[in-house]
């Protein structure tokens, strides 16, 4: 053993010296790391955003999703059609590559604790908001919380000792939360077709779903778990299906959790006036596009949540209002 | 429980601190079962299997060296290598056999099918079962000595480092160094300079698995499961050199990784690749590629055939043998005997045609004609690649042609070039400088910032670039 420790100290002069240089890119990506993408920007702005929701008067009202949110919902033509005497807040929030269980954390982390928004519009597509959308452990660890969630993290999510590491490691560690970032980055530069064929690479990879994959898209557990938080805070939640190239279906199952926790929905798959050349690329809406999209939510927003002093859930949370088909 | 995940280095983290407290004697008997839970973390079930067979090599070793005779010496072996085949045949070819001789039966006009099992093949079965042969061998050739005792014998098969993709370690000492048998029955010092050189075949071996061999998988999954026709000739050609960039860092990189873990544990394992994209000719590529493998062939097969004892057709003949059985024991496919036959034919002409060259390394030449030669060589090793990767002959001479036919560059080309010269460019160069210092731990004897630059390069890299999908190590399916 003695031995060991003496060849271990021959070779410590290495070993710290590679610390230091993790710790200077460590030190690089906590100072520079909003460089990296303007989706960093975005989920570095969250904080911000959510005290200035938590701040507003009157109806508070928070769009949370993707980048499908990002291109598709535009607040000024949203709060148009709302047309509320009163004050209303609006706000989005839609880190890229998002789906429900990142949006649970995300809401946990940046809004529960503050004076949570009335109204939350949750915009998805597909099976976004099954348990067998992917779970970014590293993202979740560095921008959703991180310590905070790690106890619900790692004994309701995380199932192998390696993803628990990784998580443990990316909540201390921008080198690895942000390593996604970083390689994309890298890899754009260093090799500049890689973004056209990245998505022709990745379909590569994709293994046939396997029988425990098909069971959890057959679940919304995650979603209970968002509503169910909502619910705690008294927040009003808008399910809002959007539209897509090819469309989707929806699980009958999915209906029946919206029911049970007091939810709202919004079918907005077939919005009329919408046609393929809305679409930039082939899968997220375009300006014109996005403001019929908006428009359209703006109405049915309107619809189901009223606006300003009429605003009032009670005290047994809102009225069940689940529609299928879009009406109310 | 690969190398390359957390879970292995957490196993790792619990068994080097106890092992290094036990004394000698429990140290054997905890790495056995260190070793039993590290294969057990794929399929328990197949441990009997590993027992049985260390069972019945350590008793034939002992009934072998104890035998009066030649012929009994002889009828004992055979048992050996009868039944350590038998089981290699039943997982690994018996679904093949199966399909192919129902094949015959029905073209024949006998429409006999043999039943098909889904029979799943237990990791690193073509090892261990390889390795408790030439046990049994060695001793009776007087090469080595049996076992002093069952708990060696069975760390000897199941030492986890190289339990399931080798190397294929002898048990007394031979010519790829000290026997493992050797080591584990001798007491075990923590010699100066271990940790160094673990640390080093480690980080090399990580940086060689992840940041290389999985990111050329998913190029090359992308190319081979793309049919022929959708794929343009450089399109094909890249995913060829991606995947012998892949899994020549894929394997050498699980063997470093195996070399390090045993140096932390004070046990040498042998050199299973010595830069074997720089060999100038085919007998040479073999002294560099999987050699635990070669020179077993070599040993087992290639001279127990006659080897160049009887003439330059029979050495032929030997040479075919045992490349095709080389071809065969990566498993049951046409192409792995292609592939065989193909490095088979490669030997046979380099000994015809190239006799002034023969043992000659890339040294030996100037350093213009030792490129030149190398180049040439990589091009042919890369068809044998061809052949090996696809999942069928048509594939690969559809794949073949169309490098031939057309050369349209598309963008997926280019983004496979740039990426083999990101990712491994930079270990290309580096063991061109290994290989101009002929030493391989030439890095050891730098001054300590070269290794620390080195090393925080690799770390850098392991961080930022893993793959999206992590892969296992190739060689596991054999």
């Amino acid at each position: 053993m003695s031995s060991f420790t003496s060849n271990f100290r021959s070779e410590a002069r290495v070993l710290v010296a590679v610390g230091v240089v993790l710790a200077i890119g460590e030190a690089v990506l906590r100072v520079g790391g909003q460089r990296l993408s303007a989706d960093v920007q975005h989920i570095r702005s969250i904080p911000a955003r959510a005290e200035r929701l938590a701040k507003a008067d009157g109806l508070r009202i928070l769009f949370l999703g993707n980048s499908l949110t990002r291109e598709g919902v535009r607040l000024d033509v949203v709060q148009q059609q709302l047309d509320c005497r009163s004050p209303v807040a609006l706000e989005r929030v839609f880190p890229d590559d998002t789906t429900i269980l990142d949006w649970y954390y995300l809401f946990r982390n940046d809004f529960e604790g503050r004076r949570a928004p009335n109204v939350l519009v949750l915009s998805y597509a597909k099976g976004q908001l099954t348990d067998a959308t992917p779970i970014h452990s590293e993202r979740i660890a560095g921008s959703f919380g991180g310590w905070s969630n790690a106890r619900e993290m790692i004994g309701s999510d995380l199932d192998s000792l390696g993803d628990r590491i990784e998580y443990v490691l990316s909540s201390a560690l921008r080198l690895f939360s942000e390593r996604e970032r970083v390689r994309d980055r890298v890899l754009a530069t260093a090799t500049p077709d890689y973004r056209s064929t990245a998505q022709r690479l990745n379909e590569s990879e994709r293994v046939p779903k396997s029988p425990a994959a098909i069971r959890k898209a057959e679940k919304f557990s995650r979603l209970r778990r968002l509503l169910e938080a909502c619910r705690d805070r008294r927040v009003h939640v808008v399910v809002v299906a959007m539209p897509v190239p090819g469309g989707y279906g929806i699980d009958p199952r999915f209906y029946g959790v919206l029911r049970e926790e007091r939810a709202d929905f919004l079918d907005m798959r077939e919005t009329p006036g919408l046609t393929g050349s809305d679409y930039a690329d082939g899968y997220h809406l375009a300006t014109r596009g996005a403001e019929i999209y908006s428009a359209a939510l703006g109405k049915r927003l309107r619809a189901v949540v009223g606006c300003g002093p009429e605003w009032n859930p009670g005290p047994l949370g809102p009225v069940l209002r689940v529609s299928p088909n879009g009406r109310t | 429980m690969l190398f390359n995940t957390w879970q292995f280095w957490a196993f790792l983290a619990v068994v080097l601190p106890v092992y290094w407290v036990l004394p000698f004697r429990w140290q054997n008997r905890f790495l056995i079962v260190a070793s039993y839970y590290f294969y057990g973390c794929w399929n328990w079930k197949f441990l009997p299997l590993i027992a049985g067979s260390t069972l019945m090599d350590y008793y034939l070793g002992m009934a072998v060296a104890k035998a009066p005779f030649p012929e009994a010496r002889r009828r004992l072996v055979a048992i050996s290598v009868v039944v350590n085949l038998a089981l290699l045949g039943f997982f690994k070819y018996y679904g093949f056999f199966a399909r192919e001789a129902s094949g015959l039966f029905a073209r024949l006009g006998f429409p006999i099918s043999l039943p098909v099992w889904s029979i799943v093949l237990p990791v690193g079965i073509s090892f261990y079962t390889f390795q408790s042969m030439s046990y049994v061998i060695d001793i009776s050739r007087g090469v080595s000595q049996p076992a002093d005792n069952l708990w060696d014998f069975a760390l000897y098969v199941c030492f986890f480092p190289h339990l399931v993709a080798g190397p294929i370690m002898r048990s007394g000492n031979s010519v790829n160094g000290k026997g493992l048998l050797k080591q584990l029955q001798a007491a075990r010092f923590y010699r100066d300079g271990d940790f160094q050189e673990g640390l080093y075949h480690v980080v090399l071996g990580l940086f060689k698995k992840v940041v290389i061999g999985d990111n050329m998988a998913t190029f090359v999954n992308v190319i081979f499961r793309t049919p022929t026709s959708r794929l343009t000739g450089p399109e094909c050609l890249a995913g060829v050199y991606a995947f012998a960039l892949q899994i020549y860092a894929d394997f050498s990189g699980y063997s470093s990784i195996a070399q390090g873990v045993a140096k932390w544990m004070g046990i040498d394992l042998m050199v299973n690749f010595r830069r074997p994209y720089f060999a100038v000719n085919p007998s040479d590529f073999w002294r560099r590629w999987h050699i635990s493998l070669s020179t077993w062939l070599r040993d087992y097969v290639y001279i127990s055939a006659g080897g160049n004892r009887g003439g330059e057709f029979t050495t032929y003949r030997n040479l075919m043998l045992a490349m095709v059985l080389g071809g065969i024991w990566h498993g049951a496919n046409w192409t792995f005997v292609a592939w065989g036959v193909f490095h088979g034919a490669l030997l046979c002409a380099y000994r015809i045609f190239d006799r002034g060259g023969r043992d000659k390394t890339i040294q030996g030449y100037s350093w213009y004609e030792g490129a030149a030669r190398a180049f040439v060589l990589f091009q042919l090793v890369c068809v044998g690649w061809l052949i090996f990767r696809a999942d069928s002959m048509t594939q690969a001479w559809q794949m073949l042609g169309r490098i031939v036919t057309n050369l349209d560059v598309t963008p997926l080309a280019r983004v496979i070039g740039e990426s083999m010269i990101f990712y491994a460019a930079p270990v290309l160069l580096f063991e061109a400088w290994l290989e101009r210092s002929g030493d391989f731990m030439s890095l050891l004897r730098e001054g300590w910032t070269r290794r620390a630059a080195v090393y925080s390069y690799c770390v850098l890299m392991l961080v930022f670039f893993p793959p999206a999908t992590a892969h296992e190590f190739i060689y596991f399916q054999f």
